[in-house]
């Protein structure tokens, strides 16, 4: 998870902790130079990064995952957790947000009982500016005893002073603690840390809370056993660990609650005027759908001329180059143009195009604040289905990238739910899906809106199936009952159209396209090499069977075997099967790959079950390996392969049968 | 003495005591959900409702909001 730092010799590394939300990542991009996905809801920062600081030789500084705690509820608490109490830094930063600083304080209270020298960073100053709040600083600084450096991020105000403060010498003596709990608490902590004074007052808190999951990182990192540790906290302690944990935090919370109100006053109300439509019981679910039909429907009409121009481009780049390559061998030469070129230059004007429309535009939605009430609208039926309520959120990950969503399951606290959200979450169509159900559904069902609507059918398809398998899961693999979650509803934020073009091109438009072209070239020197070998026709002779039975035909269930790697391959394969070509063949005009597909016998049934099949069918080899590197378990890639694979041969024999 | 899922939106009401026990009890506590904090309903759906607490909104499920207990707000 998180990758190991081991600090050069004459370096010093600060840990920058704050929850999801206060800008911490901004501030980390500026003070070191590098570029970091920041988002406006949890779940976004998964292991931690590190990074020089700029104009501070000998600095680096490592950014935290978003944490609210160092009590660890989720695997990000934990890596954060243990950078600050194991990480070996020499300071802790903390990045408490102005506007909600009761909810931030309490990490910042954690990290000065784990860490004997904090400094504490007040963000979002614009934004508190903005909703009336002016923070009173110096009294933060003395209610805390630690260094507070206000900085607004984005104008890029106070990052000087937090460098230097950042940088300066370390503090000798060890600081008051922030807060003294009741006599009964403090003794036990004191005993407790007589009796093994390696323990920070924060790990002597966590033994005595009863905090497993503490125990045993600290009884790997400092080399205590661990039966000794919760030996040594049960010795100390006269009342249940259950009821000292619930005390503990609210203590914790209310100081916090104590010292915001002090430094900012009352905080204003969360306005919840826009929510009462968005998340409205009648007009919530038919603006989501609205939201997301428009989105498709700006995708699809605007990605086709690009495609056009970028494959004429890229042929053009093909004729150029084969002519410079002339010299090879012609089997080489074949190998390099027919089989690896051919299909990555396809891919790429197949599926750059949409990318680069579609991802900013979920950008935007997710920096305005959208997605969190995606979850609240959807909850409902998540608890019907006895999901998590992220779960969600999980989801319209995948929308973007499976491979993506499959990873973003951390959020989810609950191992059985987490589980439940990996193995479902290919029923929501990726991108490398959305040319190919774009492209048919406007060939047999008519272009621009009617094209749009289908696919968000087929979208909502995998919505209802993503419930019925959650169901069905909870009721037999993975039997429990639905666990409590908080969702967080950020205010909405007016979203920054430059940084939302920058970061979905460059971190994800691009990311998913270089892993694409990672697989597609290998795959089409695989495909080429078949093709050569003359082994096509045999096996779409072979599958032409099974393929029937399901409303396909031996083409077709091929180019979804071949197309395995990635799924954008599997049209262009598809019209190389058809067409008997080497190599993966263009369709960069819908009318040519329309006149294909009648000459190989498609009827409208063929189409809605090819659709079906590409929403519901084993997903890309990319995903199912974070699968498996995500749970650890074969059987479990093996389920999130087969599960929508049943659902596809069942609904797609149905159609089949019935029409 | 009533539950805070029975809280109306636009209502509001003084936090008496949370019964939830571990890491969500620690996590509510955390978010403000303690005694004596005011608490008022925003929006409340199906199972689920969005409660403003330290000027937040924060949503939890049903069962939750069942198990925190408050009194009228003065």
């Amino acid at each position: 998870m998180s990758a190991p730092y081991s600090a050069a010799p004459g370096e010093r590394v600060v840990a920058m902790c704050g929850s999801p939300n206060v800008g911490k990542s901004t501030i980390f991009n500026r003070l070191t130079g590098l570029r970091q996905h920041t988002g406006n809801w949890s779940g976004k920062t998964v292991g931690c990064a590190y990074g020089r600081c700029r104009l501070c030789d000998g600095l680096v500084i490592a950014d935290a995952p978003g944490a609210c705690s160092l009590c660890a509820c989720s695997g990000e608490e934990a890596i954060a957790r243990d950078l600050v109490c194991f990480g070996g830094v020499s300071r802790v930063c903390v990045v408490c947000d102005a506007p909600g600083l009761a909810r931030a304080l309490p990490l910042a209270i954690m990290a000065m009982e784990a860490h004997g020298d904090v400094v504490l960073c007040l963000s979002l100053l614009d934004e508190a500016e903005r909703c009336g709040i002016s923070p009173d600083m110096e009294r933060l600084s003395r209610e805390l005893g630690v260094p507070v450096v206000g900085v607004s991020a984005s104008r890029g105000e106070g990052l000087d002073e937090l460098m230097r403060c950042l940088a300066a010498p370390p503090r000798s003596s060890e600081a008051e603690p922030p807060l003294r709990y009741s006599a009964e608490i403090e003794r036990a902590v004191a005993g407790l840390r007589a009796a093994e004074p390696r323990l920070s007052r924060f790990l002597a808190l966590g033994l005595l809370r009863g905090d497993s999951d503490l125990a045993a990182s600290a009884s790997a990192k400092l080399g205590i056993e661990r039966a000794e540790l919760i030996r040594l906290a049960d010795a100390a302690r006269r009342e249940p660990p259950e009821k000292l944990d619930l005390e503990i935090a609210e203590a914790v919370s209310r100081r916090a609650g104590g010292i915001a109100r002090a430094v900012i006053g009352e905080p204003p109300e969360p306005r919840a005027r826009l929510d009462r439509v968005l998340t409205h019981p009648l007009l919530g679910l038919p603006c989501m759908l609205a939201l997301l039909a428009l989105t498709l429907w700006l995708t699809i009409s605007f990605a086709n001329l690009p495609s056009q121009y970028l494959a004429l481009g890229l042929d053009w780049l093909s004729a150029e180059l084969s002519q410079a390559l002339g010299f090879l061998p012609d089997w080489a030469h074949s190998a390099v143009f027919d089989g690896m070129w051919a299909t990555a230059a396809r891919v790429t004007s197949v599926m750059l195009p949409p990318m680069a429309i579609f991802f900013p535009l979920f950008t935007l939605l997710e920096d305005l604040g959208y997605l969190p009430r995606v979850a609240f609208n959807l909850d409902g039926a998540l608890q019907k289905a006895h999901g998590s309520g992220k779960q969600a959120l999980t989801m319209c990950m995948g929308l973007g990238c499976n491979a993506a969503g499959v990873v973003g399951c951390r959020i989810i606290d609950s191992k059985r739910e987490r589980l439940i959200a990996v193995l479902t979450n290919s029923f929501m169509p990726c991108n490398g899906r959305f040319p190919a159900l774009i492209a048919v559904s406007a060939l047999f069902f008519g272009g621009g809106l009617a094209a749009a609507g289908l696919v968000s059918a087929l979208i909502m398809l995998g919505v209802l199936l993503t419930l019925l398998y959650s169901w069905l899961l909870s009721k037999t693999l993975l039997r429990g009952l639905p666990s409590s979650f908080v969702l967080e509803l950020p205010p909405y934020r007016r979203a920054d159209p430059a940084a939302v073009l920058l970061r979905s091109v460059l971190d994800r438009t691009l990311f998913v396209l270089r892993r694409a072209l990672a697989v597609a070239a290998p795959a089409g020197l695989a495909i080429w090499a078949l093709s050569r070998l003359g082994l096509l026709p045999m096996l779409v002779a072979v599958l032409d069977f099974p393929g029937r039975l399901i409303g396909l035909d031996g083409a077709i269930l091929l180019a979804f075997i071949l197309g395995l790697p990635a799924n954008e391959l599997v049209i262009p394969i598809l019209l190389m099967l058809i067409s008997g070509s080497g190599a993966p063949e263009d369709y960069s005009s819908l009318a040519s790959l329309g006149a294909q597909l009648a000459a190989a016998g498609w009827t409208v049934k063929t189409a809605v079950c090819f659709l079906v099949f590409m929403l519901l069918h084993p997903p890309c080899a990319t995903t199912l390996l974070t699968v498996k590197s995500e749970t650890g378990s074969w059987r479990c890639t093996a389920l999130a392969a087969a599960l929508p694979l049943a659902a596809g041969v069942m609904i797609c024999a149905a159609i089949n049968l019935i029409v | 003495m009533m539950q805070l899922w029975s809280l109306p939106p636009g209502g509001a009401a003084v936090i008496e005591a949370v019964r939830e026990p571990g890491a969500m009890g620690r996590r509510l506590a955390e978010l403000g959900f303690i005694p004596g904090e005011r608490v008022s309903c925003l929006l409340r759906r199906n199972g689920i409702a969005a409660y403003a607490v330290r000027g937040a909104a924060v949503a939890i499920r049903r069962g939750m909001a069942a198990r925190i207990d408050t009194e009228a707000a003065h």
